[in-house]
């Protein structure tokens, strides 16, 4: 398995990428000099050079540090609100699946009406009237993205569950919870899995969409969004400001794209 | 006390499609005595499966009914049993093997945690430590080669036989008193057949457990059962005890069928026997006698009534035919 996943060039290069990213995110404290919130106003706006490897904002602040440490804002929004995603998802869609009936109709019809919303407009209005934080900004991504994969998992369980195995396993006297989380939700991870990778690309792009618009990860904590958020206003005389975190976001959501397809043409087609 | 481990009196269960109510099991009653083997035989379609899942009240949740009739175990009506005493009741008592081995084993747990599980549920008596201990010991049981090292195995890395050992192996986990095995042999080769008989015959005797084996297959189930019951179209039209049976067939099915068995003389040139005709639709039987499309000693009765139950001199033989109506019924 591991061995055509290799031979995969693309989906192996975007793994080296997220690999990359994430040593460049967990490294942050170790790999620079200045601190991210360390201002010196002396040396505003200064291009890239040796001391600044990718030059300084507005405030004098180390672009490189920054980006650092906003690169860890950007993946624990993706990893944690994906996780909340696929939690929600696996818990509706298993529940839909396996019990079908009016139980299913009503998850169904409550998913449908949750696609109906645009989601971008749903979440910008529901954090308008919160406070936004890094925390609001993971659980609202989360709370509002569960509607696919509920679906996927609703559909792989409504057919495993009549395979012989599932009912092998009633035969034992084995419960209906047990049923669910041992022997249905494991076997319909493949899809999940790769629905989530992609998922964690959608929740990065969102979160730099949101604290571009000044309703994501507030100042002074750096995130990729809120960088490019300070780059507006000097776009013609700063081209490192916005050039560096806009490659930064494009290379994680390429990196993560990859994978997820790598993994969708490893766990989906060979079945 | 009766010597009666299960019995199973007049069972009706029914599809309902469309409308329509179809008796896929009409009315059919047999016994399986404490450590005894009952062979239930029949073509395809004639209900046996179907007997078998509402023993265990495993049937399609959707379309499927126990519309009446008594299953007794133990002398407990299993048919008055709510949810959660059924629950413990399948698998501990009553265990139940599949067709297919291939596909009744989870194909992404490794046989450790698959067995894991019915260990954890039916014998509490077993500490966590010496589980895997367990385990290894009852895939030995089975005849299992290597125990040690196919427990980490995935289902994918068997061979059928072995998983059908497998699966023999987790039904005989919470040592019940009755295993029902639908067609266990059905998806394996002769050879690899004759040993899971076998297997099953020992574990029957090391463990005093009765068996009712389900089986399109006279020599199949002539080899280890005890009793047979001759399911046609839904009913049973002959129940008796394997050498009766075998030496004197009563109902005109059932020789028949005794005819279709391979025999010597194949040598001699001869075609193989084959009943006429085919099993008549669920939800289109012939009135009278359903066999009678079929039954070579057809009469003017058959036709017209549906022939009761008789019971022969030499009980318990049991056969449901109008050649026989100057029996007891």
């Amino acid at each position: 398995m591991i061995k055509v996943f290799l031979k995969n060039k693309l989906a192996f290069s975007g793994l080296i990428i997220i690999i990359l990213i994430s040593l460049f995110a967990i490294l942050a404290p170790a790999i620079n000099h200045y601190a991210p919130d360390e201002i010196d106003i002396g040396n505003y706006l200064c291009p890239p050079s040796y001391e600044h490897w990718l030059g300084t904002d507005l405030l004098g602040r180390d672009l490189f540090s920054r980006m650092a440490y906003g690169a860890r804002i950007s993946l624990c929004v993706g990893f944690i609100s994906v996780s909340i995603v696929v939690i929600i998802g696996i818990f509706f869609g298993s529940i839909a699946g396996y019990y079908g009936g009016k139980i299913d109709t009503l998850i169904m019809r409550f998913v449908d009406i949750m696609l109906c919303f645009p989601r971008f407009i749903l979440i910008l209005s529901i954090i308008a009237m919160l406070e936004p934080s890094i925390f609001i900004v993971m659980v609202v991504i989360g709370l509002t993205s569960w509607m696919g994969i509920a679906r996927l998992v609703r559909a792989e369980i409504l057919s495993l569950k009549e395979r012989d195995f599932v009912q092998a396993a009633r035969a034992c006297g084995v419960g209906d919870v047990k049923i669910i989380l041992q022997h249905l939700v494991p076997n319909a991870m493949g899809p999940v899995i790769v629905s989530a990778t992609l998922g964690v690309a959608a929740a990065i792009l969102l979160e730099s969409s949101l604290s571009f618009l000044g309703l994501g990860v507030q100042p002074p904590t750096p995130s990729w969004g809120n960088i490019l958020m300070d780059a507006k206003s000097c776009l013609g005389i700063a081209w490192w400001m916005s050039v560096f975190p806009g490659v930064a976001i494009f290379i994680t959501v390429i990196g993560y794209n990859l994978l997820g397809e790598g993994l969708r043409d490893l766990f989906l087609t060979k079945k | 006390m009766t010597k009666k481990l299960l019995d199973v009196k007049n069972l009706r269960t029914c599809f309902y499609q469309d409308d329509k109510v179809i008796a896929a099991v009409d009315g059919v009653s047999f016994f399986v005595n404490k450590n005894s083997v009952v062979g239930l035989v029949g073509e395809s379609g004639c209900g046996k499966t179907m007997t078998a899942l509402s023993i265990t009240h495993l049937l399609p949740k959707l379309n499927c009914k126990i519309t009446g009739g008594v299953i007794k175990f133990k002398d407990q009506n299993l048919l008055g049993l709510d949810k959660e005493q059924l629950r413990s009741m399948r698998g501990k008592e009553i265990s139940y093997i599949f067709q297919e081995p291939s596909t009744c084993l989870n194909p992404v747990l490794t046989l450790e945690e698959q067995m894991q599980e019915v260990v954890s549920l039916h014998r509490q008596d077993i500490s966590r430590e010496d589980r895997r201990e367990f385990i290894i010991k009852q895939l030995k049981d089975v005849g299992i080669n290597m125990p040690g090292d196919k427990i980490d195995a995935y289902p994918h890395q068997l061979s059928g036989g072995e998983k059908q050992r497998v699966m023999i192996a987790m039904a005989m986990i919470p040592q019940p008193k009755l295993l029902i095995a639908d067609e266990p042999t059905t998806a394996l080769d002769v050879t690899i057949q004759a040993q899971i008989l076998r297997l099953l015959q020992n574990l029957k005797n090391k463990y005093g457990m009765s068996i009712l084996l389900i089986s399109h297959d006279l020599n199949v189930v002539g080899q280890v059962a005890d009793y047979i019951a001759v399911m046609y179209a839904g009913q049973i039209v002959e129940f008796s005890s394997v050498d009766s049976l075998i030496k004197h067939p009563n109902h005109p099915y059932t020789k028949g069928l005794l005819n279709c068995l391979l025999d010597q003389d194949i040598s001699s040139g001869s075609k193989l026997n084959v009943i006429e005709g085919e099993v008549p639709r669920a939800d289109s039987y012939p009135c009278g006698c359903r066999f009678h499309p079929r039954c070579p000693s057809v009469f003017d009765r058959c036709k017209k009534e549906m022939p009761p139950i008789f019971c022969l001199d030499h009980s318990p033989q049991e056969v449901r035919c109008w050649l026989y109506s100057n029996s007891k019924t």
